[in-house]
Parts: C-alpha cells; sequence; structure tokens
C-alpha cells in the first residue's frame, strides 16, 4: 500500500535522521572531551606567586619606638612621630588589618592582639580617608570564639571595621619564590582582594619553640592546611613567612610582654609590664628591637638572621635611626 | 491470545530463506576475524609495565649489576667481551658451595683451587658466559676429570687435543688447568666467543704438554679413540686401583669391551694389585674360571654373570673389565699384553 | 547459515577473548601472559564507563572511546551489544537455557514474559548516573562513581578474575602457581552466583531486572534504524517466538524495544516467517520507551545527586581519612580516585605479589570493591620497581606511571620517589624492642636505598637464674661457680659476657658451667674469682626513617611476628595527599 509504505519511509527517515543526529552528538562529546594522557602526578609547582608588595616606595625605613602604658595614646604618638597616620594611608585606600587573633584568650593575658589598638588604628585609618577598613586572622582555635572572646571583633566593628572570619574557599594554594616550606600551600588570600595597604598588629611574646612570636610569626595567620607541620622547621617558617609578605607598616605591641610560657601563657605571672610600643616599616629591624623587650638579643633569635639572608629587612635597627618618643 | 500447543516431534514444515542470514551471518564471522587479527597485531606492543618487568628480569639475571669487577678478570678478554660479574675464588673447602654434589669427584682427583666469573659480550650482556678455571695441580689430574665428564660421542676441536665442545658449552685441558665454559644460550656468537676465550687461554700459558704415554698403550683395532679415561682413584670401585686409564672397543656385532690399564710403580707392586684386585673379585663372589691367562700369573674371573680378566704385565696392571663374552675378553686382553710388552722396561 | 547460528558463534568468541583477557592479564613476556594484549578492551567498549567517568571527570580517557564504537552500534542496530557481545550476559543465557529447556511450552512462555519490575534497572541507572554527576567547585562534594558496583563489564572481570581464576589456580588450572587471595572475596563470589542461580527463575535476570548497561543500550535503541518486528501477515498468534526471547520484550504484541536484546531466537523460532528485522516498525506497534513513573525517576535523581554528599559527611575523605586505607602507588587524591574507580579489579589481578585487595567498607561505602593494600595476604610488599597496576587501569584511577616516576629519578627527582604510606614499628611486639629476641629481618629486606629502617644497638641483661661469679679463667674459657646454664644457647653470636672493669666480649659457647669467649683474655683483663659476670644479648633495635621510607610493606610482610605485624604500615606521608603530609 503506497500510502502506507510512503509513511513508513519517512517514519524510517526521521529515525535515521535522529539516530544518525544522537551519534553526531555523542562523537562531538567524545571529540570535545577525550583525554589520551589521563591525569597528571599532583599538581606540579605553579608558578611562584607573590603576594602583592604593600610597602609604600620611596618612603624607606622608617621606625619608631614609643614608650607608655596607654597603647591609643602611645600609637598616636609613635605614629605623629613618622609623619603621622597620613604617610602610609591615603584617601581611597582599603586598608587589611592582620591582627594576632590565634587563641580564645582575654585581652589581659596579652597572648592576643590588644583591642585597643585595633580600635584605634581602624580609627585613625578611617579619619585618613581610608575606604574600608577590615580585620581578619586564621586563628588555631575555633574563629568566632576567638575573635569574640579577645575583644578583638567588639573593637572592630564599634570603630567602623570588618571582620574577616576564614572560610575553607578563601584559601588558595600558593608557593613563595625560592621557598623550601611554603610550596604549594594554601594561603589566606581572598580577605586581600582589592585591599591596598596591610598592616600587622602582634603582641611580643615568648615563643617555646621558636623563641618568641612578633611581627614576623605574626604572619604565620595568613596559612591553612595542617600548618603545625612546620613546627619542625620554626625558624626557616618564620623567614618565609617574612619573604611572602611585604607590609605597609607593623605595630610590635610591648606594652604588656609575655615573657615566659608563650605563646599560650595563661598566667599573669609571665607578663611584664614593658611599655613600649614599636611602629615601623621593616618588620625584621622591628623585630629585632623586640626582642630586647623580652631579654634577649637578636642573635639569639635564628629566624630574624634568616629573614634578614631572604631580604626582608635589615636586623641593624640602629642603622634605622628610629626615633623615640615617650607619652 | 491462547498459545496453540504444539506436538513435540513437529517437524519444521516451513523452509526458511537462507540468502540473507548467511550473508549477514557471514559478514559477522568476517568481523570477529577481523578482531582476532586486531587483538593479535595488538599484543606485539608490549604494555609499558611489561617492558619495565623484563627489564627488572634482565637486571637480576644478571646478578649485583654495575658491580664493577675490580680485580682482574680471570684469564685474558678477547675482544668485545667485558666482565659482567666479579671474579669468584674457591678452594677445597669451598668447592662444594659452587659445584655442590659434584664437589667429590674434583676433590679425589687433586683439586686445588677453582676461580670463575661470568664474561659477557659487551655489545649483548645478555650473552654471556660462566668460564669455571680447575686448577687440578697436574696435567693428568686435570686429564682425569675431562675425561671422566667427556661425552663419547662429542665434537672434537682443532685447536687442543684434549677438547670438545656441547651446543652450548667447551671443555678442555690446558697444563694442569681444567676449563669449562658454559654459554648463556646457543647463539653463534657466543660460540666463537667461547673459541676466542680458549685460544688466548692456551696462547698466554706455554705449558710442556705432557702426553700421555698410556694412551698409546692401548690396541687400535675397536678402540674408541675420544673414550680413554684416566680415573684418578677408587676404579671399579677398589681403594688402592688409582690411575686406571679405561678405553672402550667396539667389537663386531655390536659387542662393547672395556680395556683397561694402570702403570705401578714396578712390576712387583703390578702383580700384588692384580692379585688384591682378583682377590676382591672373589669376596664378591668372584670365581676363578681360567688361570694363567692371557699371561702367567693372569686370571679370568666370572663375577655376575660378566668376565673380569686381570692381569700384570711388567709394571703395569691391566685387563678387561666387565666382559659379557669370555673369549672376546680373552682375545682382547692378549693384544693388551703383547702391546704392552713392547712397552721398554715391560719385562 | 541461521543468524542465531552467527550469533552464538560471536558470543562464544566474545567469551573466550574475555576469559583470554582475564588468563592474560599476567605481568610477563610469554605468550599467555599480558605483553600487548589490550586486556581492557571489554570494559572500553562498555558505554556506561565511559560515560560515566564523563560525568564525573568531565573528561573521556583514552580508551574508553571505544564506547563510541556500541553506542554507534546501539543507536543503528539495538541491544546487539547485549545479545551477541557482553559475556556476562552470555553466561546469563547459558545458565537460563539450562534452567528452562526441560520446561513445558506453557512454561517457557511465563518465564519469557515482560514484568513490571524490568524497569528497576532503568531506575538503577538513573541513581547511577546522578551520582555521577561532578557539580562545580565549592558546591557539595560530588561525583561519586557508583556504576562498577553492578555493571556488568566490571562485575564479571571481578568475579572471574577474583574468584573462578584464584579457585582455578588451587586446581593447578589457572595461570599462577601460586594461590591468590582477594580479602573479602566472599561478597563478590556470592553476588557472582546470586546473579547467575537467579537464572534459573527468571532466564536473564540480571539482564532484565539489574543491568544499568542494559538499560542505557535501551534508552539509546529508542531511534535504531533497524527492529525486531512482527510482519503484517502471517501471524498465528501461536507465540512460539516468545519461548526462547530473552529480553522477556513481547514480540508478539506491541514489541518493547527497549527491552529486545537482539537475541533473534524469535525471528528464528517463528515458522511463519512472520518475525522479521527491518527498518519498519513491528505490524503490531512498538513501545520505544520503558515506562517510568515520573516519581520513580525523582526519587532516583534525587537519592542519585545526594549519595556522594551524604556519604561524604562521614568525613572519610576530609579530615577522618582511614590510615588504615593503602592506596596503590599512582593512585589519585582520594576524591578525584572516587570519581574514577570503576572496581573492575584489573589492578588486583595483575599485582604479581598479590597485594592489592577489594577494599570492605573501609573507604566508606562508595569505596566498596576499590584496591587497598595488605601486606600481610600477599607474597612480598609493593614492589618498589613494578609500575603494574597503574598501566592496567581502565580509567586511570591509577595513574600510569613511569618507573621514573615511581622512584624519583631524573626528572622527578625533585618530587622524590612515590610514597603510599609509612611504616611504623610497634615497639610492644617487636622482638628486639619488647623480647629481647635479635631479629633485623624487617632493616634487611628494606629495598631503598639507603635503607629506610636503621637500628641502634643496645645491649640489655639477660636473665639467668641467679647472678653468674667467676670460679676460674683459663684463656678463653670462664669457668662458673654455677652450674645453671642452658648448654649451648649463648653460642650464637649474639650473646655477650660483660666482665667487671666493662669489657665485654662475645661469647662463642657455652656449657652448664662456663663461657667460651671470642678470644682469650690477657693476663690482666682476666676477671679475679669471684667476681661478678654478666651474659647480655645484642639486640639491634629498628627505627623508621620517614624521609627514605615510601611504604612498600616489604617489612611488614617479612616480618616474623606473624599475627598483628611488629612493624605495620600505615597512610601517613603518602604522596597522593598533601593533606597527609607527616613530615617536612
Amino acid at each position: 500500500m503506497p500510502a502506507d509504505e510512503a509513511l513508513s519511509r519517512r517514519e524510517f527517515l526521521g529515525r535515521a535522521a535522529k539516530a544518525g543526529a544522537c551519534l553526531a552528538a555523542a562523537g562531538a562529546i567524545a571529540y570535545a572531551t577525550h583525554d589520551p594522557e589521563g591525569p597528571g602526578p599532583a599538581a606540579a609547582e605553579p608558578q611562584a606567586a607573590a603576594l602583592p608588595d604593600f610597602s609604600i616606595p620611596g618612603l624607606g625605613k622608617k621606625m619608631g619606638i614609643g614608650h607608655g602604658s596607654d597603647r591609643a595614646r602611645t600609637l598616636q604618638l609613635t605614629l605623629q612621630a613618622l609623619g603621622g597616620i597620613e604617610a602610609f594611608v591615603r584617601k581611597g585606600d582599603r586598608v587589611l588589618l592582620k591582627v594576632n587573633a590565634a587563641f580564645a584568650s582575654p585581652p589581659m593575658l596579652s597572648a592576643t592582639t590588644h583591642p585597643d589598638l585595633v580600635a584605634e588604628l581602624t580609627r585613625l585609618c578611617l579619619k585618613a580617608g581610608a575606604a574600608s577598613v577590615a580585620v581578619t586572622d586564621n586563628p588555631i582555635n575555633d574563629p568566632a570564639s576567638c575573635f569574640a572572646l579577645t575583644g578583638i571583633a567588639q573593637a572592630a566593628r564599634s570603630a567602623g571595621a570588618d571582620v574577616i572570619l576564614p572560610e575553607e574557599r578563601f584559601f588558595k594554594p600558593m608557593t613563595v619564590k625560592g621557598a623550601q616550606l611554603i610550596r604549594n600551600w594554601p594561603v589566606l588570600t581572598a580577605p586581600l582582594a582589592g585591599v591596598t595597604k596591610l598592616i600587622g598588629i602582634a603582641p611580643v611574646k615568648d615563643h617555646h619553640r621558636s623563641g618568641a612570636s612578633m611581627v614576623m610569626k605574626n604572619w604565620y595567620g595568613l596559612l591553612g592546611g595542617r600548618r603545625n607541620i612546620f613546627h619542625q622547621d620554626i625558624q626557616t617558617i618564620i623567614a618565609e613567612l617574612a619573604g611572602m609578605v611585604t607590609p605597609t607598616l607593623v605595630v610590635l605591641d610591648g606594652t604588656t610582654t609575655m615573657i615566659a610560657n608563650g605563646p599560650t601563657g595563661g598566667s599573669l605571672a609571665d607578663l611584664k609590664e614593658t611599655r613600649t610600643l614599636i611602629v615601623g616599616t621593616d618588620q625584621v629591624a622591628v623585630d629585632a628591637f623586640g626582642a630586647t623587650l623580652l631579654g634577649k638579643a637578636a642573635a639569639d633569635l635564628p629566624f630574624i638572621a634568616k629573614a634578614e639572608a631572604r631580604g626582608a629587612g635589615t636586623a641593624d635597627y640602629r642603622s634605622l635611626s628610629p626615633v623615640e618618643v615617650s607619652a | 491470545m491462547s498459545p496453540i500447543i504444539r506436538p513435540a516431534s513437529a517437524a519444521r514444515p516451513i523452509e526458511r530463506r537462507p540468502g540473507p542470514q548467511t550473508l549477514i551471518a557471514a559478514a559477522v564471522l568476517a568481523c570477529l576475524l577481523a578482531i582476532a587479527a586486531g587483538l593479535v597485531w595488538t599484543q606485539s606492543r608490549f604494555n609499558p609495565a611489561v617492558v619495565n618487568f623484563l627489564q627488572g628480569e634482565a637486571a637480576r639475571v644478571r646478578g649485583p649489576a654495575a658491580a664493577p669487577a675490580a680485580a682482574e678478570p680471570i684469564l685474558p678478554l678477547s675482544e668485545g667481551m667485558s666482565a659482567l660479574t666479579p671474579a669468584e675464588h674457591f678452594d677445597r673447602e669451598t668447592l662444594s658451595d659452587k659445584i655442590d654434589g659434584k664437589a667429590e669427584l674434583y676433590l679425589s682427583a687433586g683439586f686445588l683451587r677453582l676461580d670463575c666469573q661470568r664474561l659477557a659480550l659487551a655489545a649483548q650482556p645478555e650473552l654471556w658466559v660462566e668460564v669455571f678455571l680447575y686448577d687440578m695441580g697436574s696435567f693428568e689430574n686435570a686429564y682425569a676429570v675431562f675425561s671422566a665428564q667427556r661425552r663419547a660421542d662429542a665434537a672434537m676441536l682443532d685447536f687442543a687435543e684434549f677438547a670438545y665442545r656441547a651446543e652450548n658449552a667447551l671443555f678442555f685441558v690446558h697444563g694442569p688447568f681444567y676449563v669449562e665454559m658454559i654459554a648463556s644460550g646457543t647463539d653463534e656468537r657466543l660460540r666463537a666467543s667461547m673459541d676466542a676465550l680458549a685460544r688466548a687461554f692456551i696462547l698466554g700459558r706455554p705449558v710442556a704438554q705432557a702426553a700421555i704415554a698410556e694412551r698409546g698403550l692401548f690396541p687400535k683395532t675397536g678402540l674408541v679413540e675420544t673414550s680413554i679415561s684416566l680415573i684418578p682413584a677408587d676404579a671399579f670401585g677398589v681403594a688402592g686401583l688409582d690411575r686406571v686409564f679405561t678405553a672402550t672397543y667396539r667389537k663386531p656385532a655390536g659387542a662393547e669391551l672395556t680395556a683397561f690399564l694402570s702403570r705401578r710403580s714396578g712390576p712387583q707392586e703390578a702383580a700384588a694389585l692384580a692379585g688384591a684386585y682378583v682377590d676382591f673379585l672373589k669376596t664378591y663372589g668372584g670365581e676363578v674360571k681360567v688361570s694363567d691367562e692371557p699371561v702367567p700369573g693372569g686370571a679370568v674371573v666370572a663375577i655376575l654373570d660378566m668376565f673380569e680378566v686381570v692381569f700384570s704385565q711388567g709394571p703395569f696392571l691391566a685387563g678387561i673389565h666387565e666382559a659379557p663374552d669370555r673369549d672376546q675378553a680373552v682375545t682382547l686382553a692378549k693384544e693388551l699384553a703383547a702391546k704392552l710388552e713392547e712397552v721398554p722396561g715391560a719385562r | 547459515m541461521s543468524i542465531v547460528t552467527a550469533r552464538r558463534i560471536s558470543q562464544v568468541f566474545f567469551a573466550v577473548v574475555f576469559v583470554w583477557f582475564c588468563v592474560a592479564s599476567t605481568l610477563g613476556d610469554l605468550p599467555w601472559q599480558l605483553r600487548g594484549w589490550p586486556v581492557n578492551w571489554l570494559l572500553e567498549l562498555d558505554p556506561l564507563v565511559g560515560i560515566a567517568t564523563l560525568l564525573s571527570t568531565r573528561t573521556l580517557y583514552a580508551g574508553l572511546l571505544w564506547g563510541l564504537a556500541t553506542v554507534a552500534l546501539t543507536l543503528v542496530l539495538g541491544r546487539v551489544f547485549c545479545g551477541w557481545i557482553c559475556p556476562f550476559g552470555a553466561m546469563h543465557q547459558f545458565i537460563g537455557y539450562l534452567g528452562k529447556r526441560r520446561k513445558k511450552l506453557a512454561a517457557q512462555l511465563e518465564a519469557n514474559r515482560f514484568r513490571p519490575a524490568q524497569a528497576i534497572k532503568y531506575y538503577i541507572l538513573v541513581f547511577f548516573l546522578t551520582a555521577a554527576i561532578l557539580l562545580p567547585d565549592g558546591w557539595l562534594s560530588s561525583g561519586s562513581l557508583l556504576t562498577g558496583l553492578l555493571d556488568p563489564l566490571p562485575l564479571v572481570h571481578r568475579s572471574v578474575n577474583l574468584i573462578l581464576l584464584p579457585l582455578a589456580d588451587r586446581a593447578g588450572l589457572g595461570p599462577s602457581p601460586l594461590p591468590r587471595w582477594y580479602e573479602g572475596a566472599w561478597l563478590i563470589g556470592a553476588v557472582f552466583l546470586a546473579a547467575l542461580f537467579l537464572n534459573l527463575r527468571v532466564p536473564r535476570f540480571y539482564c532484565r531486572f539489574v543491568c544499568p548497561l542494559g538499560a542505557l543500550l535501551g534508552v539509546l535503541s529508542r531511534f535504531a534504524v533497524w527492529r525486531i518486528g512482527r510482519t503484517e501477515e502471517g501471524c498465528t498468534d501461536c507465540r512460539l517466538c516468545e519461548r526462547g526471547c530473552e529480553g522477556a520484550c513481547e514480540p508478539t504484541g506491541r514489541i518493547r524495544i527497549s527491552e529486545c536484546v537482539m537475541c533473534l531466537n524469535c525471528l528464528d523460532e517463528c515458522r511463519h516467517d512472520a518475525v522479521t528485522y527491518r527498518t519498519r516498525p513491528s505490524a503490531a506497534g512498538e513501545i520505544l520507551l520503558p515506562d517510568l513513573s515520573r516519581r520513580g525517576f525523582i526519587v532516583s535523581a534525587v537519592s542519585g545527586v545526594l549519595a556522594a554528599p551524604v556519604m561524604r559527611l562521614g568525613g572519610l575523605t576530609g579530615p577522618n581519612w582511614n590510615p588504615g586505607l593503602i592506596r596503590p602507588p599512582g593512585a589519585l587524591p582520594e576524591e578525584a580516585f572516587l570519581t574514577r574507580c570503576i572496581k573492575c579489579g584489573q589492578c588486583m589481578r595483575v599485582c604479581p605479589t598479590n597485594v592489592i585487595h577489594p577494599a570492605g567498607f573501609e573507604a566508606g561505602l562508595e569505596g566498596l570493591w576499590t584496591p587497598k593494600l595488605s601486606f600481610r595476604a600477599g607474597t612480598s610488599g609493593c614492589q618498589h620497581t613494578c609500575i603494574a597496576c597503574g598501566n592496567l587501569c581502565p580509567t586511570a584511577a591509577i595513574r600510569p606511571i613511569s618507573l621514573d616516576e615511581r622512584r624519583g629519578r631524573n626528572e622527578f627527582s625533585g618530587r622524590g620517589p612515590i610514597r603510599i604510606g609509612t611504616a611504623f614499628v610497634d615497639r610492644g611486639r617487636c622482638l628486639p624492642w619488647a623480647m629481647d629476641r635479635p631479629c633485623i629481618v624487617c632493616q634487611e629486606n628494606c629495598p631503598v636505598s639507603p635503607k629506610a629502617i636503621f637500628t641502634r644497638e643496645v645491649f640489655n641483661a639477660v636473665r639467668t637464674n641467679a647472678p653468674l661469679t667467676v670460679k676460674s679463667v683459663d684463656r678463653g674459657r670462664i669457668a662458673l661457680t654455677s652450674d645453671t646454664l642452658e648448654a649451648g644457647r649463648f653460642g650464637t653470636g649474639d650473646y655477650h659476657a660483660l666482665l667487671p672493669g666493662g669489657l665485654r666480649l662475645r661469647i662463642t659457647a657455652n656449657t652448664a658451667g662456663a663461657l667460651d669467649l671470642e678470644r682469650p683474655l690477657d693476663g690482666p683483663e682476666a676477671p679475679p674469682a669471684g667476681s661478678p659476670v654478666a651474659v647480655q644479648v645484642r639486640l639491634q633495635q629498628p627505627h623508621v626513617d620517614p624521609k627514605q621510607c615510601i611504604g612498600c610493606g616489604v617489612c611488614e610482610h617479612e616480618c616474623p611476628v606473624l599475627g598483628l605485624r611488629a612493624i605495620r604500615v600505615t597512610a601517613e606521608n603518602e604522596s597522593r595527599n598533601p593533606h597527609h603530609r607527616m613530615v617536612l
């Protein structure tokens, strides 16, 4: 029956065309996705990436040493002696304050950055016209409780800064050029996106493993992953951290120094009122001076020499002609 | 739709049309053949894991690789050969560590020292030769172990009197040395290498080749030349019968006889030893059938369905060993005695 | 030749090829060993492997391109793969044939009627495919390749390689002269036998109700250019065609194209030439796609999408990783590994030392039958010069590595050798640590150079019934005042005598009342009568150097403490996962 046949022929052609189309689609997908070699060995060392250089070009090495018990006041005076906050923060800058919020410790134990400094520095930056100020750290204990119990979150927010708590997606693997340890290691890079000025704020603390924890060791809080593995070579990791981060400014708080049982301390007996605050652009020099507050010399802390050897600064702080002020 | 139940025996009523089905079936079979051919072709391109595996095996066979034989090779290397393994040395205490049960043969023949080493073709290290240099102390001892292991129909060689070849091996005697060369395969290049090594060794050590006089003492008729062997000690299981030469004779009708002779220090010793041997045979059930054959003092002993002819001629102890036919044995013994009589000083 | 004969020949051909591939998966260059035989070809022809890995890795790896050939074949001709190629299908068909051949026609027709439960395999397919989908980074942890559990090609490879071949080995008929062991084989065997025996209930039970590959090919048959059907005239409804219908597709009625496995038995059985294979649809009508309920589809799909994220809440791919799970060298990091492993067992089959075993639930549900290493049941450790498993894996769940990469040589010398774990000495069980017995088997067998196990020498006092006192000294022999020693015990070369003044000499022999020393004592050295002498045992206590240890497990295998070994490998420091790094 011709009509029947015509119908079936149409039907057949339709089907054949669809089969052909499916085949073509399958072929195209197969061709596009075909991977003859398979997955390669674990991500070959990525290009050594570098964090942006936040130092102010042409400013040179500056260092100010302030004496006093009122942190906010001492900070103001020391900064003024260096040219004021305006020398470092300009209008429209996006500022990131890297604090030490490693432990859920109250401020009086001096194991973490003092909230007064956070509040004051935020206030000063905003007064200088900064577009935004943020505060961050990757604590050892639970982040929310660390930022809360240290008083840093409260101080930051009341002064007008954002608090950035770390999340897994904020870390990206990074390799520091010439480094042995920071290779393909997760680093807290997301808060740095869009930032123009980076300021590190850390207390002076004794440290069981490294001898001292000051501004260079403060950058440990940018590492993610199982970073305690680096305690096997603590001096080198601190030096590599100093090589990884070039901040605008560092503030080393030696108002109340933890001279024993660091880094956690825990007892007021571990503390000594040294009433000194150091502000500077050279983190190695600042740490070298900070060592004296612990009763140590720079030579007692191998990471200082290692960091100097890496070109992160100079251990001879006297060569910076630091200005001293008293509150 | 109710099924129609068919009786089981109903035959297929309709012939099928075979054409298209057979055609398609043939096409399918052709495809299967093509697949099979493809599989066979693919299997010759080895999986990298197999290549790696074979390289590992080769390294294991080679032994402690890259252990450069810092010591001298045990014999001068011919061209194109290099040492594959370090030289090893064994003395009377340690010989069995290397050759296990065979050590007994050498030890009883006066073995002193064995040096052995594997040498390989530099271009193809999987073709190698293991050389055994047995220092037997004297030519006679070396000849003893050489002849004791030689197969009667082995191919003779032109560059040494006492040498023969097997498919993958070379055996020869030179001075006090008995040398064995065993190759890893039957490759022609290995054969050539072994020849070259053997020649180099022989040329490098000129020795006063002691002719073995005893070999010439066997009557020639029916003698299988290559069968002349020296038993260094305990010949025929008899303590005291040492340095006994034996030779095989082929007689008509396929019969084989074994003649033996041994030079002693003098006629008294020879006679005494002959007597001792006959006594030995008697203790094991031997019966003296004939006396004074082939020569005065000689005896034909029947033992265990065989005949043993034992006599002494001058300083020689001689006879026929385990002969099935008495007459043949006596005939040969007479020939042997006659030859021995000709030896100066044999009377 | 009838077409059905050709089909039978084809089924036998592929069954033989399959068994040959299984036997040939033995490392070596003999004709019956691996050489270059493409032993993964049947797995590569399986389009479910290709499509599922495409969803889970967004790539189509190497040989899986062969799946396109099967897809093409199916799009044009229907499920010929099921009827002519699949060796598992051939097994089912054969056993089903054995089961029903003596039955009466009515019973045979009943066995081959369509059952709605045949839809189950489609739900299984949907579940597997949705579970495999890899979502973009940062979304839920996704991409779990579960197809290997029920996909017939991996299943039959697993079953023959890990159950039948080892049984044949023990009967002296298999490729391995030594018996091979596979942990958890009971479950693999049970599933295999269950699938085969169920054919006695319903022929091709697995193909009809369970097989996700059959489901996939059934869907692809929708546009098949040629299909089975009834002619317009000639059919007497005798239903003889259904007597041999393998797919239970109802060729007399509206034929279910997606169920037809192209066995062509109907065509062969029909006395009236009323069954054809042609481009025109069946005169009795067709059902092109399976009848799935929307609800069922959604349940399967949502379950599949949630499967991986929910399973991974257990943390086995994160902080709760199982240190006892040692994966083969070249294995990808765990999450990536689980997107590729089809649980085919090829790696287990080829491993020359039989240390790769199917996992139970050590790696979670999704890790069932994935490869893990066990050094007790095997002939040695993981040979550090072997690269077999990765070069046989059809999906690169274990990467094909070179020897240089494995050993960390030449261009890989910056990375060092591939580590699969680290050995730890159990000092409470180790003979020289806990039992005063000399032993350095682990150190002797450590294959890397320099060795990853080093020893420290200690001398421990040997308990004697009473303290020993010197009676007299004669050159190298010390006679004691007591007669209580076990004769010969101290002559092994490990025992030393500690003399007053601190001199320590090796004991070469002893009787009940005397010690023979390694050398005679010079005058002043000889202890005076009445002075104490102590016997000490020299022990070499093993320590592991984690910088050298590659986790190969030879030490664990050789340790003479045979139950719970005194040195054991766990997955710390494995190269494949930087998060498991133990040392800098």
